[in-house]
């Protein structure tokens, strides 16, 4: 082959820009304001809530293995789990409206809601 | 094309796989492809020993990548398939758990489509296939994670793993880019 291969065509970088611009607009549109439950979803069922205010350590129960979640001023992490990953550990702490935590292996969703106002789709700045 | 002339191979430079039309032998593309998959799976294995901290939980750099944009611009896109499988079986058997399996073949075969027909097109750049490879891993396995979980909206994190298959796949991409140059120069592959 005598053609050098390219680092970058024009294509490359208008895809980079769409891809740039759909990814920090999707952020920007999807940031939620201040939440105020922490809802916990397991295998797609609902499996209990909390207030987002009130500090407290659930150990999570699921059939495919435990989490240990715990709410402390006004923030929501993950300390500790039995998965082989880990994942849900490093999320950190999360409070805004719609952020969550994944745990893949045990199904579980743990995710910032606020029943009171607007909706996760709500745009709010 | 196969060609009976030996004595091509022989000469001082030349690539031993090749025949006098410079085209791969079926037996050489084999022996490429074997080569291909142990690489892969050893960039696998370093990621698995000792995960880049990108700093998005679930989200790796994938090294892997280089080695299946790699072959797709060297061996062609049918035999770029069977090492992109290969590899992710052999990493599922050796390192992976059944869960992690599942995830991983998702996002393989849905990167390797977008991966396959962005090249086709003929206007990107292997770091352009690269990109939406990473785009496309993280949205496969985004889709997956939907159904298994059973929750869609784990949809609202597609906007951070598609900025992160963004940047992984352009760093894979531009090491894919450079690889290949040195790559086609030396082997004329």
């Amino acid at each position: 082959m005598d053609k050098k291969v390219p680092l970058f065509t024009k294509a490359d970088i208008l895809l980079a820009v769409i891809l740039l611009a759909l990814g920090l607009g999707g952020m920007l549109l999807l940031r939620g304001g201040e939440g105020s439950t922490v809802v916990v979803t397991a295998d797609g069922a609902e499996y209990g809530r909390w207030p987002l205010s009130q500090d407290i350590t659930v150990t999570l129960e699921t059939a495919n293995g435990h989490n240990t979640m715990e709410i402390k001023g006004g923030q929501v992490s993950v300390t500790e789990a039995d998965c082989p990953n880990g994942d849900c550990v490093e999320f950190g702490a999360i409070s805004r409206e719609g952020q969550m935590i994944i745990c893949l292996p045990h199904h579980l969703v743990i995710m910032i809601e606020n029943p009171e106002g607007g909706g996760v789709d709500a745009v709010s700045y | 094309m196969r060609s009976p002339i030996r004595k091509q191979s022989e000469e001082p430079g030349r690539d031993p796989v090749r025949n006098s039309q410079g085209a791969r032998s079926k037996a050489g593309t084999i022996a490429m492809c074997a080569v291909l998959t142990a690489l892969a799976l050893i960039f696998s294995y370093i990621e698995f020993l000792i995960p880049l901290p990108i700093g998005i939980p679930g989200v790796k750099l994938g090294l892997a990548n280089i080695v299946i944009v790699v072959a797709l611009y060297t061996v062609g896109a049918r035999y770029a398939f069977l090492v992109n499988v290969a590899r992710v079986l052999l990493v599922a058997l050796l390192f992976g758990n059944g869960f992690s399996a599942v995830y991983a073949m998702a996002g393989a075969l849905v990167s390797f489509t977008a991966m396959y027909i962005i090249k086709r097109t003929g206007l990107f750049s292997p770091a352009g296939t690269s990109i939406a490879g990473g785009v496309f891993h993280n949205a496969g396995q985004l889709a997956v994670a939907m159904l298994i979980i059973e929750n869609a909206k784990l949809a609202l994190y597609f906007p951070v793993l598609l900025l992160s298959g963004l940047f992984t796949g352009l760093l894979i991409g531009a090491l894919s880019v450079l690889i290949l140059r040195t790559l086609l120069k030396t082997t004329e592959v």
